[in-house]
């Protein structure tokens, strides 16, 4: 479709502008083989102590694609910001592109940079540090699918913060609480299947279980029942947050054209 | 010179807290976000440990204590010296040059050039980790209060060593603050997960261990060797960071550029 042709050549800038930025990237790649080794360290002992054989490979594999998909992330409620404080947003507003599909695009572009190469590398490392992978090589394609979608609605749950801006002075203590909810709720460090029962309960009512959890476990415990369930809960989400972005969207637009950016 | 010095201190904190106090509210709500922030990871570690009992030798009131000291320490560093991490930005943009003209010590001048008063969560994090930890005597207080301050030279020393990296090459902001990120994660992580080799790097190329291991150890019982090899880590550090800020001062060049600070 030609009208989708601006924001995949936008993708495609954006990425190429990653890639180029290669010290951030390995920045980024060196705090990523941190917590890899930590963790490792971490369920090599309490799979030692539990007497429980594969526990290490399963969490250590959790951690890279979990840790992937927040790390991946270009802090875009920041950028976003950014742009709303700064006027930036106004000066899109009568150009002929969407300026959320537009800038989305091109947080998609720099994300999947981030994705692929830490992907690469750290699943490399991890694999090196786990005798044995808890996923069978036909599912890689599936598990990694739904990742790298959780990766997308990650970058639109934090727009989604960016639009707070609107409202608030400052939404990085917001992103910080949510990325902090994403790690209890979501299970983005340690997995949810060690949390008591009642606990798993409450998360499965937010938004952060799809995203997360539901999606990651897959590494360790593959269905496509399971994966369908993922599937059609990151959708359902999705299309609350989309709610809520396009009511903020319109606001914003409503601000612009009466106060004139 | 001293004198003076803390008249500056001082003045500069005072002045910081008015900036700060003219956003009351964002101020107030950032300080919240910092302590909920900090409260999920001790409830995910609660749950590790809940599930686990131990960790090596390590229970959950000594994992509170590390919490106690590592967010009191980085509280201390936050509020009074974290301009320290503006160092990359200041070399880069030439604003070193007033600096390094002015008869305080510059050293001195950019530590304290900046604070964040979000960071006054960290330390009620710290009192309220203390509580939980179960070392509430008189005696755990003391060891609590020693080796908050040897943790808080310790975060000085590294943020010092990393961001004077910026002395030497450009764009070093990012590399600086991972390196920095990466020596915080591993103190937040429980000592008895590393032995042999990787006791000796924990202890020695990332000092993380002088702010996990022997604080820990001191608070189950005092031995003047622990208390002693403490105090010259964080010693040696201390010194070895303030030489590699001075030898990189020493190869500093204005770029000619004017800028105010």
């Amino acid at each position: 479709m030609p009208a989708m042709n601006k924001y995949l050549y936008t993708f495609f800038i954006s990425a190429k502008q990653t890639w180029r930025n290669r010290t951030l990237l390995l920045g980024t790649l060196f705090f990523l083989m941190i917590l890899l080794f930590i963790y490792n360290r971490l369920w090599q002992i309490i799979g030692i102590e539990s007497s429980q054989s594969g526990l290490q490979s399963k969490y250590v594999w959790y951690l890279l694609l979990s840790e992937i998909i927040i790390l991946s992330a270009p802090k875009n409620e920041r950028l976003l910001q950014q742009d709303i404080k700064s006027g930036t947003f106004a000066y899109y507003i009568n150009k002929p592109v969407s300026f959320l599909a537009l800038r989305f695009a091109e947080y998609a572009g720099t994300m999947s940079v981030s994705f692929f190469f830490m992907l690469l590398l750290g699943g490399c490392a991890t694999a090196i540090m786990t005798p044995q992978p808890p996923f069978l090589a036909k599912d890689i394609p599936a598990i990694l699918l739904a990742a790298y979608i959780s990766s997308l609605i990650n970058i639109f749950m934090f727009t989604a913060i960016g639009f707070c801006a609107l409202w608030m002075n400052d939404v990085r203590p917001l992103g910080m609480v949510i990325q902090r909810l994403a790690f209890v709720l979501g299970g983005a460090i340690f997995p949810l299947s060690i949390y008591p029962e009642w606990f798993v309960k409450i998360a499965s009512f937010t938004p952060f279980y799809a995203f997360y959890y539901k999606s990651i476990r897959l590494v360790y415990d593959f269905s496509y029942a399971a994966l369908a369930e993922a599937l059609i809960l990151d959708a359902f989400w999705l299309a609350v947050l989309g709610f809520f972005v396009s009511i903020a969207y319109k606001k914003a637009l409503k601000r612009i054209n009466v106060y004139g950016g | 010179m001293a004198g003076n010095m803390f008249k500056i201190f001082f003045a500069i904190q005072k002045s910081n807290l008015k900036q700060i106090f003219q956003t009351k509210a964002d101020s107030l709500v950032n300080m919240s976000m910092m302590l909920l922030n900090n409260c999920t990871y001790i409830f995910m570690w609660w749950i590790v440990f809940n599930n686990r009992g131990s960790i090596n030798g390590w229970t959950f009131q000594d994992m509170a204590f590390l919490f106690a000291i590592l967010n009191t320490s980085y509280g201390i560093y936050a509020l009074s010296c974290c301009g320290i991490q503006l160092l990359p930005q200041i070399v880069e943009q030439g604003s070193l040059d007033h600096i390094i003209t002015s008869p305080q010590p510059p050293l001195f001048l950019i530590a304290t050039s900046y604070a964040s008063f979000a960071n006054w969560g960290d330390i009620l994090t710290g009192i309220i980790m203390f509580a939980m930890s179960g070392y509430c005597s008189l005696y755990g207080f003391c060891i609590y209060i020693l080796c908050s301050l040897t943790a808080f030279s310790l975060i000085f020393s590294v943020s010092l060593a990393a961001h004077s990296l910026s002395f030497f090459a450009n764009n070093m902001e990012r590399l600086a603050h991972n390196i920095f990120l990466a020596f915080i994660t591993f103190s937040s992580q429980p000592a008895a997960i590393f032995q042999g080799l990787y006791k000796i790097i924990f202890l020695t190329l990332l000092p993380a261990g002088f702010l996990s291991l022997f604080p820990v150890r001191l608070a189950h019982s005092f031995s003047w060797a622990d208390f002693t090899v403490l105090i010259a880590g964080c010693l040696i550090f201390l010194l070895a960071s303030r030489k590699i800020f001075y030898i990189g001062l020493s190869h500093y060049e204005s770029n000619n550029m004017f800028s105010g600070h």
